[in-house]
């Protein structure tokens, strides 16, 4: 077996207490991705980056190709061939009541509004656009979807899942399953990477070119033993309870034959040597305390994750709800929510103007990584459809029309990037419908949508 | 053997005791318990999802958390076994009830029996035990692996990492009394945050906690364990919001002085402060306006206290008459609720609306902006007196920031200030509703005395150790509370007041038509 980059000693523990040598990628085996060669897949990733934008900074004079870049989107300049940007889109769904900011974070990518239950601390939002592309993916890659966040949560919000009257849980969630289950991000990048490259969660996954090893074969098997314990330990539970219980249940079975799966399918059979991503390196650090390196690090095991093919579905929180960021690196005094409340004064809008023109710089970057990831004749970039857009349009107005919205990537052809598209005003979720349509042509509609919104 | 119905206590008529969904684990529970559990202090739940949080409903299942508690499950399995093998378990949380072999089927039975009981934190039939034990006869690996494997499968059962209460008819609106082990639960985890101990477990098994007094006896006894410190971290340092306040960063521009060290002291100051009462018998309503803190020399200096014999840890120190007061003049309190390069009138109005009175503030409607008079304002006050002008600002802005004026006495780092750019202060006020004060001290001593704090702690009290926000049936055990908050009561008198409420011991089922 080969090692190719370091794994911490409490990993290689792992698995009955037998020393197992980590790489692999073994999604290429699953039955469905085997021996073909399809078309491209197509991916789709969200990013969000709180507190608004301001507009008066990011959006270009003029439309079409050939634009001026703004000044917060100089970042964009490597990349302005690949990027659309997009004004005049709108949530207005969310315009009614409530925290401003919870129910545009909570909307991002439902198009809905939260809410609306007898109990207001109940959970009530709506299934989010990308949990509705992984359940057409399903069984197609290793992991249906992925979550990131870079945290940075308000330190006041967390507490007794109480925030002004609303779940905070609508603050530091995108993803949603269901309107009562959220997808609970991963902050850690290293935790990341090993979820999806170690073989700590999967036993018995091995490295492309290497051996078969019988000994993962007999882990995997005691592994799918203690998962069918658990199933039939909870299936006897679940009997004995009433529905809301029982639908609570319900989710810890889906996701546990969702990690059965994964295990099934896994085989300790060596890989094609062909493969597409070569060996991924692991974040050094989990800079725990660093934002900057930490949603880069992000970015870096989503990028990984895209060109493994190990998901094709990713959302990443650039911070949550509300976020206090500083950005004491720009020359910026006070926290981004604070400051987002700008009262058009020139200070507090050239701080806005650094912070929004540095998220642009992430977003670039990322794009930018998958540009440069080859995939057939293209990039993986020309595959995928990379949207970021905040929860606001203007931090200090709570408004939800003309959001901040760019699109990076070919999407297959369904986009036409490199120009300024200026759009009437138009819901969101036309735009949504455009993205899920890539995965499954024949979705008519997605929450508030009014028609799928042509991009090329 | 469950508590009888009606059971035990002060609101023990037979009202709706309320239902509460299946509650999982929070993570810092899943540490607590694997710690009493397995002798682990690792602390594998730091790597789960963030879900600090109270309700039932907000502790949400997916598959992020089940591999994680999988992962964690088959090291924390490995670990034990590992301490077993090197004869370094500790006798609590030995698993080797007998001494495993190969050829000794009996001795694996018996060790997955014996875990499984105290895992599930209840007996359990042999019927539950089938599916673990089957693991033993297969054919992988060796007796110990497989051993391990029906372990570590205990530990993701859904039987460990939820606190199941059963209904034995889950349709039936009727209250019927917990079992002992599920009372037993529920105060371990409200007073612990983990599993019940060796005595818990006796007083369920033998009955004695059904007898009179047995609840109230069984709570004096973990309130005097240091396991109780949950009561500070898990619900008070929540319910405050005050959790992270050691990662709080300034403008070191601005304030050069706030330093990690200062946070960390600010926040280790109000847990300590925290622990008086809920150890002891401080009144709860002198959270507010006690005239002792704990502070080191940092801390001593910030305030502008004596710090003469202080060094670098905290001790309880009195504080001179004057502004500061209780929780309201700890930097704690003050730091979280400022912005980084300056004090907040607004957020402090609001952390004491929504912490300290239960009225949240909902955030600025949609099109409402700051104006730059506002921003230009030489003070606090002089600020939000233009903002309010806007009528549909002065909807919240009137009932929040008189409150959080009365606290510009402070900046953003609670060190004591009498004036803002030049201005000398005024920290005249009112609470919403009218009663005007001057100053912080006055403040304090008005919110102590205002039954809406009375209310407020007992509902976030109860809201902690039932997992679900009160409703219309609870007002009884809720106005119980308030009462003993008003008429000085402390922590352990309010929590005997919950614990032996029926909103406590007894449960019931849903209507058929129940929707999650």
């Amino acid at each position: 077996m080969k090692k190719s980059w370091n794994i911490p000693r409490r990993t290689l523990l792992t698995g009955a207490g037998v020393a197992v040598a980590l790489p692999f990628l073994e999604q290429m085996l699953l039955p469905s991705a085997h021996g073909q060669a399809p078309a491209n897949p197509k991916r789709f990733v969200a990013m969000v980056f709180p507190n608004g934008i301001h507009m008066g900074k990011f959006t270009p004079a003029t439309t079409g190709p050939g634009y001026a870049l703004t000044s917060i989107l100089t970042p964009l300049a490597p990349v302005k061939e690949d990027v659309l940007v997009v004004s005049g889109l709108e949530n207005s769904i969310l315009m009614s009541g409530g925290n401003a900011h919870l129910r545009g974070f909570a909307g991002f990518l439902t198009a809905a509004t939260p809410g609306g239950t007898a109990q207001p601390l109940m959970l009530n939002n709506h299934i989010s656009v990308d949990q509705v592309m992984a359940a057409t993916l399903s069984g197609k890659t290793r992991l249906p979807s992925l979550e990131l966040s870079a945290g940075l949560d308000n330190a006041v919000q967390a507490a007794a899942g109480d925030c002004d009257g609303t779940p905070c849980l609508y603050g530091s969630v995108m993803s949603w399953k269901s309107p009562t289950q959220p997808a609970l991000a991963e902050e850690n990048p290293q935790a990341a990477f090993d979820r999806l490259f170690s073989g700590s969660a999967v036993p018995g996954t091995s490295t492309p070119g290497g051996g078969a090893d019988p000994a993962a074969d007999a882990r995997r098997a005691l592994k799918l033993s203690v998962l069918d314990a658990v199933k039939s330990d909870t299936q006897s539970l679940s009997a004995k309870l009433g529905p809301t219980d029982k639908a609570k249940l319900d989710s810890y079975l889906t996701s546990l034959r969702e990690l059965e799966m994964r295990v099934s399918a896994t085989s300790s059979t060596p890989l094609p040597p062909s493969q597409n991503c070569g060996s991924p390196t692991r974040p050094t650090d989990a800079y725990a305390n660093d934002y900057p390196k930490r949603l880069q690090a992000l970015m870096d095991v989503a990028a990984l994750a895209l060109q493994c093919d190990v998901t094709r579905v990713i959302t990443l929180i650039g911070a949550g709800w509300e976020s206090p960021a500083e950005f004491p690196f720009l020359g910026v005094s006070g926290d981004h929510h604070g400051i987002s409340h700008h009262g058009n004064s020139a200070q507090n809008l050239a701080y806005l103007e650094k912070i929004d023109t540095w998220e642009v710089e992430q977003f670039a970057y990322f794009v930018a990584r998958l540009k440069g990831m080859q995939e057939g004749a293209g990039s993986i970039l020309d595959s995928s459809f990379v949207y970021m857009g905040s929860d606001v349009s203007d931090g200090d107005l709570h408004n939800y029309v003309n959001l901040p919205v760019l699109v990076a990537g070919r999407f297959g052809g369904a986009v036409n990037p490199g120009r300024h598209l200026m759009l009437p005003p138009t819901p969101i979720g036309n735009m949504f419908l455009t993205a899920l349509q890539g995965f499954d042509p024949t979705a008519p509609a997605f929450a508030s949508s009014q028609g799928a919104l042509n991009l090329t | 053997m469950r508590i009888a119905p009606p059971p035990l206590g002060a609101c023990t008529a037979a009202v709706d005791p309320g239902r509460v969904t299946l509650r999982r684990l929070g993570r810092s529970e899943y540490d607590t318990t694997v710690a009493d559990l397995l002798a682990d202090t690792t602390q594998p739940g730091q790597g789960f999802p963030n879900d600090d949080a109270f309700l039932a409903d907000a502790l949400t299942v997916g598959p992020l958390l089940f591999e994680k508690y999988d992962s964690a499950s088959e090291q924390l399995v490995a670990q034990a076994w590992a301490r077993e093998v090197a004869g370094t378990q500790p006798a609590p949380a030995r698993l080797w009830v007998c001494v495993p072999s190969e050829s000794n089927a009996d001795c694996a039975r018996q060790i997955v029996t014996a875990f499984a009981r105290r895992a599930f934190r209840r007996p359990v039939t042999e019927g539950e035990l089938a599916p673990f034990t089957a693991i033993l006869g297969r054919s992988d690996g060796s007796l110990a692996e497989r051993t391990q494997a029906a372990l570590h499968a205990v530990l993701l059962s859904p039987n460990f990492a939820f606190r199941v209460e059963i209904d034995p008819e889950p349709f039936s609106l009727t209250p019927h009394g917990l079992t002992l082990h599920e009372l037993a639960t529920r105060l371990s985890y409200t007073v612990w945050g983990s599993m019940p101990d060796a005595t818990l477990f006796a007083q369920a098994e033998s009955g004695a906690l059904a007898a009179p007094g047995g609840i109230a006896s069984e709570l004096s006894r973990m309130l005097a364990s240091p396991k109780a410190h949950a009561l500070t971290d898990n619900f008070a340092m929540r319910w405050l919001t005050l959790g992270g306040v050691s990662a709080l960063t300034r403008d070191t521009n601005l304030y050069p002085e706030g330093t990690p060290i200062l946070f960390s002291a600010m926040q280790s100051e109000t847990e300590q402060f925290l622990k008086v009462f809920f150890g002891g018998t401080e009144p709860v309503k002198n959270l507010l306006t006690a005239d002792f803190t704990f502070a080191n020399q940092l801390l001593a200096q910030n305030y502008g206290l004596d710090a003469t014999g202080l060094g670098s840890d905290l001790v309880r120190v009195t504080v001179p008459a004057g502004a500061r007061r209780g929780l309201l003049g700890q930097g704690a309190m003050l730091s979280v609720a400022s912005h980084s390069n300056k004090a907040s009138a607004v957020k402090r109005g609001k952390w004491v609306a929504s912490r300290l009175l239960c009225t949240p503030t909902p955030e600025p409607p949609p099109g409402i902006a700051e104006t730059p008079e506002a921003l230009a304002a030489k003070t606090e006050r002089e600020r939000l007196a233009i903002h309010r002008a806007d009528p549909q600002c002065a909807s919240c802005h009137t009932l929040i920031d008189p409150i959080g004026l009365g606290l510009e006495n402070f900046d953003a780092i609670g060190r004591f200030r009498a004036e803002e750019n030049g201005v000398p202060l005024d920290v005249s006020g009112q609470l919403p509703g009218g009663q005007p004060f001057n100053g912080p001290e006055e403040l304090s001593t008005l919110l102590a005395a205002d039954p809406r704090f009375h209310a407020c702690a007992s509902d976030q009290l109860a809201a902690y150790a039932l997992g679900r926000a009160l409703s219309t049936p609870d007002q009884c055990v809720k106005d119980a509370m308030s009462a003993s908050i008003a008429s000085g009561g402390s922590v352990p008198q309010l929590l005997e007041v919950l614990v032996t409420s029926s909103a406590f011991t007894a449960r019931r089922g849903e209507t058929q038509g129940a929707t999650p």
